[in-house]
């Protein structure tokens, strides 16, 4: 495969294929987070490491194991997802450990990581590898803007009493999409 | 937990609430179609999850929980979207993935969680209605406004006078967050039950 | 043991749900299978003949999985085929290039065991409406139905040229697919077909935008088929010659030349022929039209002689005349342009064959479309000079500086013609000159 391809899927990933932002998967994860940055941070690196290890493994059962069988798809990726999530969950638990446990179960179990297990059996084996990869690096990197825009001092009085909160947090990711969209058309 | 005007509604507060759910809220407003199909999934998910949940509860060793929970939610999701594949295929065309990653969406989670794991079923079957309709209800009211003046078309029937005036970016992923965000500040101003910024900063004392 | 405990908890689950799926795959699993086969097989049947049945076993080639086909030399167009189950023939879905959109036109085609369209439609056309030939011209499509690879009897839409060519390339890859892996038969064309396509080369009076336009004319004698120019220009007869066929074409003035199927000239060997073309043309004298025409620019005009001609043009009628002192060529013109209506053409050359002044008339229908818009601040019609700053272009011009800069942008239909015309004028000349030198 081509270097340039590779860095499309990467970049399409973090921009035109943002997961989050785009594809409303994983939204609600996103707009919630109220972590710091650094824990965004791991977190998204885990999910990262988890869409990896799913595709890994759910592609090929998807292509050889469910083909006359699609209707168990779901089941079987989800299965597969809370295996990675649990095996990931026993190697790291150190290094886990300082940044709650239960937090990372409850997390990387999201739309995100299964949505793409489901997007990527359309693709090649190598390249449904790199779109997770590139999915997760999208998503991480959404994660940690999102906890910074929390840090950052909002004027709440600013804002109309029924736009606080929600709202008005849609309305900023609204903002993201619009920039991220313009990427999409070509000039 | 806060008190609310609005009882049997998971977390209490619609805000609260559509944060779970935003994602595919705003993925299946675009078509009054997929609206109503995503929020009859959901209210089915809702219903028949807490119900076995509820059930089952004591039984499950609390260590197994979180799959057991989650694995009999997917179940349900996908036995729904079979069902909706045979009579609506055009809504599930609409909803792609969106519809199986209801499985793991947070709503019916943490509906699981919060409440089918302690409350007894009576509580747990009015939560889900409730609960279910106020998506129906939420996502059929941006599904209006993005499918009229997105699209213009209702239920997939073009609407003559308005072809020449659609808004195409209401129907696109940016009309979603727009949209939802105008309906939901409408909704807090008239339930009344919007962040109040004494409150937020008890929110960040809790950090 | 609590791990254990877990995964037989989960299995359980896992089993419950699995076996509740597969019972509700036997009653949902082949509604989803016809309804995808249905979602997939529905714009098929509209190009098919009546009673065609697609079954599970009729995708032959899908762009998506080329590998998988059997299928052969299928260029990047062709999105799938699809076989018939009862041998009826094929379905073929395929894009065709856009003009400004980046999405491509969509196209469904049937095509019968026989190797004739059966029927085509648009899925998808993304361009502005503008563009779409099929408002110019609604009967388009059903010009291709019957027809075979060759796609001899359609033609281009004029002011929708770039689209339509577009179309027409579109389905000839299509049909190319089945021919290539030897499921249709090559079109065969006839002796006929072969000479009405060598028309538009030989006599482009009968012709625009490369094709041949006629009024048929209807068989008599030796002649099996004919065709009238719209424009006046003259005619074409495929006249039978024993076991062959030949192409006779006529000019304005009664100019007749003979060609065989490989566009050999025989006119020599069948005066016979030639004299029955010549006497079947009901030919148009358009010699008041041209003088009228030529009066309006050289009131001062005396000594009008009709010349004779011997080329194949657009050229209706030529004269020398005298003006003051000196002598001059007219040459009246009629290209076919917009919606296939005549133009009027009043090109003057000097003795040495360059131009002197080019009057050109159009003539209207209350269509304000692409009228050499950036030339004209009205729209033309008869007697009217709103082509005047287009026409002095063409002053000085002789046939060795003919060229692509005397076409329009925005007005290609009408600059081409008038363009061709000019050709057709130099070449009358030429023919004129060497009449003259003979005497």
């Amino acid at each position: 495969m081509e270097l340039n391809v590779i860095l499309g899927i990467l970049l399409a990933g973090i921009l035109s294929n943002n997961y989050a932002l785009l594809h409303f998967l994983g939204t609600g994860a996103v707009l919630e987070n109220e972590r710091s940055t650094k824990r965004s941070l791991v977190l998204g690196l885990g999910t990262t490491l988890v869409m990896v290890l799913s595709t890994l493994i759910s592609w090929p059962v998807n292509n050889y194991l469910l083909e006359k069988a699609s209707y168990l798809r779901t089941m079987a990726f989800v299965v597969i997802v809370l295996v990675v999530v649990e095996v990931l969950h026993l190697v790291g638990k150190k290094v886990l450990d300082d940044y709650c446990r239960a937090d990372f179960l409850k997390f990387a179990i999201n739309g995100a990581v299964l949505g793409l297990c489901l997007h990527n059996v359309e693709h090649s084996y190598v390249e449904a590898l790199i779109t997770a990869a590139a999915v997760g690096i999208g998503f991480m990197l959404t994660m940690t803007l999102y906890a910074k825009l929390k840090d950052i001092h909002v004027d709440e009085e600013a804002i109309p009493a029924p736009f606080r909160g929600l709202p008005i947090a849609l309305l900023t990711a609204g903002m993201i999409v619009l920039a991220l969209l313009a990427l999409q058309f070509k000039f | 937990m806060k008190k609310t005007k609005v009882s049997y509604l998971l977390r209490g507060t619609p805000s609260a609430l559509l944060m779970l759910g935003a994602g595919f809220v705003m993925a299946s407003s675009a078509d009054i179609r997929a609206a109503l199909g995503m929020g009859a999934a959901v209210l089915l998910a809702l219903l028949l999850s807490s119900v076995v949940i509820s059930a089952l509860h004591k039984i499950i060793p609390a260590y197994a929980k979180m799959p057991a929970y989650l694995l009999i939610i997917t179940g349900f999701v996908s036995l729904i979207s079979m069902v909706m594949e045979a009579h609506f295929p055009v809504v599930v065309d609409m909803l792609g993935v969106h519809l199986a990653t209801l499985s793991v969406s947070a709503v019916i989670y943490r509906d699981a969680e919060e409440v089918a794991d302690h409350n007894g079923e009576g509580t747990s079957i009015k939560t889900a209605i409730v609960t279910g309709l106020f998506f129906t209800v939420m996502m059929v009211l941006c599904a209006l406004v993005r499918e009229v003046l997105g699209n213009a078309t209702i239920w997939g029937q073009p609407i003559e006078f308005l072809q020449d005036y659609k808004i195409s970016a209401l129907a696109g992923a940016f009309g979603g967050y727009l949209v939802l965000a105008i309906v939901m500040a409408v909704v807090n101003k008239i339930t009344g039950l919007h962040h109040h910024l004494d409150e937020n900063n008890d929110q960040e004392g809790d950090c | 043991m609590k791990f254990l405990k877990t995964l037989v908890i989960l299995l359980v689950i896992v089993a419950i749900f699995g076996g509740a799926m597969f019972a509700l795959n036997l009653y949902t699993g082949p509604i989803i299978e016809e309804n995808n086969a249905g979602a997939e097989f529905a714009p098929l049947l509209a190009v098919m003949p009546e009673g065609s049945v697609f079954d599970g076993e009729a995708l032959l080639y899908s762009a998506e999985n080329p590998a998988a086909s059997s299928l052969k030399d299928v260029p990047a167009s062709v999105l799938s085929v699809y076989k018939e189950a009862n041998g009826l023939g094929y379905a073929i879905r395929c894009t065709g290039e856009s003009n400004y959109s980046t999405a491509p036109m969509e196209i469904t085609i049937g095509i019968s065991a026989d190797g004739k369209i059966c029927g085509v439609q648009i899925d998808a056309y993304n361009d502005t409406a503008s563009f779409d030939f099929r408002a110019k011209d609604p009967g388009y499509l059903s010009t291709y139905v019957g027809q075979d690879s060759s796609l001899s009897g359609v033609g281009l839409v004029a002011g929708s040229t770039y689209s339509s060519t577009a179309f027409k390339t579109a389905v000839s890859e299509a049909m190319g697919v089945l021919i290539a892996n030897d499921l249709i038969a090559e079109g065969v064309k006839t002796d006929a077909q072969i000479l009405t396509e060598m028309i538009p080369s030989l006599h482009t009076g009968l012709t625009s935008g490369g094709f041949l336009k006629g009024n048929a004319v209807e068989a008599s004698g030796n002649i099996t088929e004919g065709y009238k120019a719209l424009n006046g220009t003259g005619y074409a007869f495929i006249m039978k010659n024993g076991e062959a066929s030949l192409l006779a074409i006529v000019n304005a003035v009664g100019s007749c030349k003979l060609y065989d199927t490989t566009g050999a000239d025989v006119t020599e060997a069948n005066t016979a022929l030639v004299e029955e073309a010549v006497a079947a043309a009901a030919l148009q004298d358009f010699s008041a039209d041209a003088q009228n025409m030529l009066t309006a620019s050289y009131a001062d005009a005396t000594e009008i002689t009709p010349l004779n001609f011997t080329t194949f043009g657009n050229v209706v009628y030529a004269a020398s005349f005298v003006t003051g002192e000196n002598t001059y060529y007219a040459f009246y013109s009629r290209p076919l342009t917009y919606e296939d209506s005549a133009m009027s053409i009043c090109t003057v050359l000097d003795a040495n064959g360059a131009i002197v002044s080019q009057d050109i008339k159009e003539f209207l229908f209350g269509h304000g479309v692409e009228y050499l818009p950036a030339y004209g601040s009205g729209y033309g019609d008869v007697g009217s000079d709103v082509f005047k700053g287009y026409e002095d272009l063409f002053d000085g011009i002789t046939s060795g500086t003919v060229s692509d800069e005397l076409l329009v942008s925005g007005a290609t239909v009408s600059s081409t013609a008038v363009k061709l015309a000019t050709q057709d004028v130099f070449a009358a000349f030429d023919s004129i000159q060497i009449g003259g030198e003979q005497e």
